[in-house]
């Protein structure tokens, strides 16, 4: 083996170390370190987000299942409430009409009472009127005054004897 | 002072060219004395200007410069993490260092009038020593100094272990020299001959236009860039590969087992 050899190249092969040295120091400190950092930085926030996005799923599908279920139970109470309406609107209906006959019943019978006053009314108008009438047409026929008590002793006597006939 | 011409051809550099055109003079010898540092200083500080100019502009949602470093970097961590484990993350800027290196230097080399330093047993050498500094260092840190001896002996576990003992731990300190070897002779080979074969291509090309005397060369040796440029990224991740594998045969052997069997199981 040529030492001699070996001996001149020393210097440059150390010189080659250091270089290889300072390469990896700046590699390490400037690229790997930050890179590498970046890198599970990077990792973790993809996981995180897929870990956040399956924990979303999770809910959703539980909220769906919520509202599924809240829906079925307010679809069963819409029915409930629409059959409780309809069976009220029954009951006002039959109550509407109760109310309506009473009242026409009612009608009718102040009707026919205000038919019997005012035939009451009537008959006691014409009761006047025939004895005032009579009265004139008597004093025509018999040429004098009747006085009004006898007048209207006559009168009455004529009237129920109309009555009854 | 050292020898001017290489014992190989060569495709000539523009540190080459500068120097055989002052020479001879000192700062000619400085040139050939220094070609191999002068070309790994401008690999260095290519690689030192990108990595902090990329630094200093980290986003969370990357640019260009950033999301090319990002792959590299990310790909770097999944095979030395593939290979030692969860707990590998700590090598990785050393590995990924090593293969960031290399390839530049390995893809510098191919630029016109610029050479790969990783053909030179004066840079790959060191390189390949610091790896095992390093592995070292890890096996006497992590085992501790019995632990370190123990894994040097074979890390015998029966009387049987423990017999052969002796004759594993000469064994085991002579793998130990032999791995930086390997390590600096494959690369500085492989380069090394990718260079040579450009320079005799290029030789040749040249040759063959020769008789028409005009100043350039026909360029047969556009397939063997190619070549090259594979070689290059292949001998990189090599270099780098059984670099994270020595450090995982030296780490405590219950810890790796254990690290690679839950990778092994995740990844399954």
């Amino acid at each position: 083996m040529d030492f001699h050899v070996i001996q001149q190249a020393l210097p440059e092969m150390v010189t080659q170390l250091l270089g290889f040295l300072i390469v990896f120091f700046i590699l390490k400190k400037f690229a790997f370190g930050s890179i590498l950092g970046v890198i599970d930085a990077r990792r973790k926030k993809i996981e995180d987000e897929f870990q956040g996005i399956e924990r979303t799923k999770r809910e959703l599908g539980d909220l769906e299942t919520e509202y599924k279920r809240r829906l079925a139970r307010i679809e069963d109470e819409a029915r409930q409430k629409i059959q409780e309406a309809a069976e009220i609107g029954k009951t006002l209906a039959k109550e509407v009409q109760e109310n309506a006959v009473q009242d026409a019943k009612k009608m009718v019978d102040r009707a026919k009472t205000e038919i019997a006053n005012d035939l009451a009314q009537a008959k006691l108008v014409l009761r006047n009127e025939i004895i005032e009438l009579s009265g004139l047409m008597t004093e025509k026929i018999i040429k004098h005054k009747l006085d009004s008590k006898e007048h209207e002793r006559l009168v009455d006597q004529f009237i129920k004897e109309m009555e009854r006939v | 002072m050292k020898q001017v011409e290489h014992a190989y051809p060569e495709v000539m550099n523009w540190i080459q060219l500068m120097a055989r055109a002052t020479a001879p003079s000192p700062f000619s010898d400085f040139l050939f004395q220094w070609e191999e540092v002068i070309f790994s200083g401008i690999v260095i500080m290519l690689i030192s200007v990108f990595a902090i100019a990329v630094s200093r502009k980290i986003k969370f949602i990357p640019g260009r410069g950033q999301a090319f470093l990002e792959l590299l970097i990310s790909g770097l961590d999944d095979i030395v993490t593939s290979v030692i484990g969860s707990r590998g993350r700590t090598y990785t800027p050393f590995v990924g260092s090593l293969f960031i290196y290399i390839f530049v230097s390995n893809l510098f080399g191919l630029v016109p009038l610029q050479n790969s330093t990783m053909g030179f047993l004066t840079t790959v050498a060191p390189i390949a020593f610091c790896v095992f500094l390093y592995v070292q260092w890890i096996g006497i840190t992590k085992n501790g100094i019995l632990g370190y001896l123990h894994h040097l002996c074979g890390s015998p576990r029966d009387i049987f272990g423990w017999l052969v003992a002796p004759l594993m731990f000469p064994l085991h300190v002579l793998g130990e020299f032999i791995k930086p070897l390997a390590l600096s002779f494959r690369l500085y080979g492989n380069i090394m001959a990718g260079h040579v074969l450009l320079a005799v291509f290029m030789g040749m090309g040249i040759q063959m236009l020769k008789p028409l005397h005009v100043p350039v060369g026909l360029p047969i040796h556009f397939p063997f860039i190619f070549l090259e440029l594979l070689i290059g990224i292949i001998q990189a991740f090599v270099f780098s590969l059984l670099s994270t594998i020595y450090i995982a045969m030296m780490l405590p052997h219950e810890e790796y087992q254990h690290e690679n069997h839950a990778v092994g199981t995740t990844h399954g």
